[in-house]
């Protein structure tokens, strides 16, 4: 059986992401602070633009 | 017919099964990691049981468990330790593995003691969440929607 997420075009990573910050959102206050520092990214993804 | 009932007779010592007279091979014993990113729960640790949310289902893992792996869903994973207590944390995703060791490593993407999450909070989402679902575009939209929801169902479910 496919999984719904699959069948949309999900991979299991993006599911993982949505479940990793749904619970983070429900953290209680005084934890959150600590694991929402972790969970930003630090990649800033830089596109060099073509030549000509 | 005759080969039939020695096939029958004989498969289990062709398939190495145990037999109540032998003893258990090796101890039994489970080698238990669980950890996140940030957090190490339990390292090489020596437990009875572990409950496991899975996509295809929550299961028990006892030593000498199948080797097996496993993704796992929103949900909550209970340790047994030793001494008899049970220990409760959620996990958002990630993997489990059963060796043929009886060694177990639970990598969560976030796991968390029940007790750090806020059961008024995940209302909120859960709320927040199902009002989206209508103004989702396309499928992909409306799945990752879906995905929120369910989490969110998840730990409303462990914290009541």
């Amino acid at each position: 059986m496919v999984a719904y997420w699959r069948q949309a075009g999900l991979s299991y990573i993006r599911f993982s992401a949505i479940c990793a910050s749904a619970v983070r959102a429900a953290l209680k206050p005084q934890f959150k602070v600590d694991a929402m520092k972790v969970a930003e990214s630090s990649v800033k993804v830089y596109v060099p633009k073509a030549i000509a | 017919m005759m080969a039939a009932r020695f096939l029958r007779r004989s498969l289990p010592v062709l398939r190495q099964t145990r037999c109540y007279a032998d003893a258990p091979s090796g101890s039994a014993q489970m080698s238990f990691t669980f950890a996140s990113p940030t957090q190490v729960y339990f390292k090489e640790a020596s437990v009875k049981q572990v409950d496991v949310p899975t996509l295809t289902g929550a299961f028990g893992i006892l030593p000498a468990h199948v080797p097996t792996l496993q993704v796992l869903r929103p949900g909550v994973v209970t340790v047994f330790n030793d001494d008899g207590s049970a220990t409760k944390f959620f996990v958002s995703s990630g993997s489990i593995t059963v060796n043929a060791d009886s060694s177990v490593q639970l990598l969560a993407e976030e796991a968390f003691p029940l007790d750090q999450l806020d059961v008024a909070a995940a209302k909120v989402n859960l709320e927040k969440a199902q009002s989206e679902m209508a103004s989702a575009s396309d499928e992909a939209a409306r799945a990752e929607v879906q995905i929120n929801i369910d989490a969110n169902e998840a730990i409303v479910k462990a914290l009541e």
